[in-house]
């Protein structure tokens, strides 16, 4: 063969070499655009995945408003039920309410032991008739009206429960506007 | 209602009782005291709420001293309708420990209340005359009432006595010299008490 031929078929051989090599790269380079087009899909799923949930959380807000509106709609039926109960309350005795709240939360707070328990006792076991000297003494009544102190020496609850009952009832009946005379036959008295 | 804002006279009590121990210490007698003449008054219930919330609403309990203090501004305040405190049985308050004794805590109370002087303010104790109590109230009262010298006192007993015996089925059977005996014997052993 003449050289000729041989370095004309070298220089094909070389040709196809280089023919085959430039398709390899771009077939490497279309593979490679391929695969940024998948990534690129991947990140449109993504992102589409994303505002799929948006519009469920969306959806979800809406239906907690919903609620919301429905829970406020029931609280407003009930309070218009109450309403009348609420004015009578604004327009008489809040002052009452408020005192007695106040009272209550002192009593909660101290929690005293109860005196009247004993006070019962001693009026429960009393004997009628009896203590008259001494609310028609002239000690008791200095005391009632000026005295600062007065002790009474010895034991006898049962004089002190018919003291107390006697000014408890003086006071009451006079707030009450009535006379206060003829209306305090217990006077009482327990041997103890 | 008409009690409280009347301005009408306060009537506050508490009984000294040995078989209670919360009835026995000055703690619970100014925790008595404070919560019933708020009870009874309106202005009461605002001084002893400005206790309550300098005590952070309740969370801390009060000293003696802070219910002291509070008590007084109480009984000091410009109202001028007569307040009665009444206490029965100091000598059931005990003398038997502490330093001082919760009697003797009481006891100092009991003349701070007298020496504030005020004209509205009008104290009532009963009390056997025991050496401490004897000590502090000799000075803070001119003319105390004692039960034994009492003629009143002893008509009391013997009248009680009387009716008892005379509504008894089985005693009202004895006979009248009896029943007199018992009535006069009663009577004197009773001795005012």
């Amino acid at each position: 063969m003449a050289s000729a031929e041989v370095l004309r078929i070298a220089h094909n051989a070389e040709k196809r070499a280089e023919d085959t090599n430039g398709r390899v790269k771009g077939v490497e380079k279309r593979l490679r655009g391929l695969g940024s087009n998948l990534h690129c899909i991947d990140e449109k799923v993504q992102s589409l995945d994303k505002k799929v949930q948006d519009v469920n959380r969306g959806v979800q807000d809406i239906g907690n408003g919903v609620r919301d509106v429905d829970s406020k709609v029931v609280r407003g039926n009930r309070l218009s039920s109450l309403r009348p109960i609420l004015v009578v309350l604004e327009y008489s005795d809040v002052q009452i309410l408020t005192g007695n709240q106040r009272r209550d939360t002192h009593l909660r707070w101290l929690s005293p032991p109860n005196p009247s328990t004993n006070h019962n006792i001693a009026y429960d076991i009393h004997h009628h008739g009896t203590a008259q000297w001494f609310f028609a003494s002239n000690t008791y009544n200095e005391w009632k009206s000026t005295g600062s102190f007065l002790w009474i020496r010895g034991k006898r609850t049962s004089l002190l429960a018919t003291t107390i009952d006697f000014l408890t009832n003086l006071i009451s009946q006079r707030a009450l506007g009535r006379q206060s005379s003829g209306f305090y036959h217990f006077i009482f008295f327990f041997l103890s | 209602m008409a009690l409280r804002n009347s301005g009408e006279a306060a009537v506050v009590y508490f009984y000294f009782d040995f078989r209670d121990t919360n009835k026995q210490h000055l703690r619970n007698l100014l925790h008595s005291l404070l919560v019933q003449l708020s009870a009874q008054s309106d202005p009461f219930c605002d001084i002893l709420s400005n206790l309550y919330y300098a005590h952070d609403c309740g969370a801390r309990k009060p000293s003696n001293r802070d219910m002291m203090e509070c008590l007084k501004g109480m009984l000091s305040s410009p109202r001028q309708a007569p307040i009665y405190i009444i206490m029965d049985a100091l000598d059931e308050c005990s003398n038997a420990s502490g330093i001082p004794s919760p009697r003797e805590q009481v006891l100092k109370l009991v003349n701070e209340l007298v020496n504030l002087d005020l004209p509205n303010l009008h104290i009532c104790i009963t009390s056997r005359p025991e050496f401490d109590i004897q000590a502090v109230f000799q000075f803070l009262t001119p003319r105390p009432v004692s039960l034994h010298d009492e003629r009143g006192q002893k008509q009391d007993i013997a009248n009680y006595i009387s009716s008892v015996i005379h509504s008894d089925p089985w005693m009202s059977r004895w006979r009248d010299e009896d029943k007199k005996l018992v009535i006069e014997t009663l009577s004197e052993l009773a001795d005012g008490m």
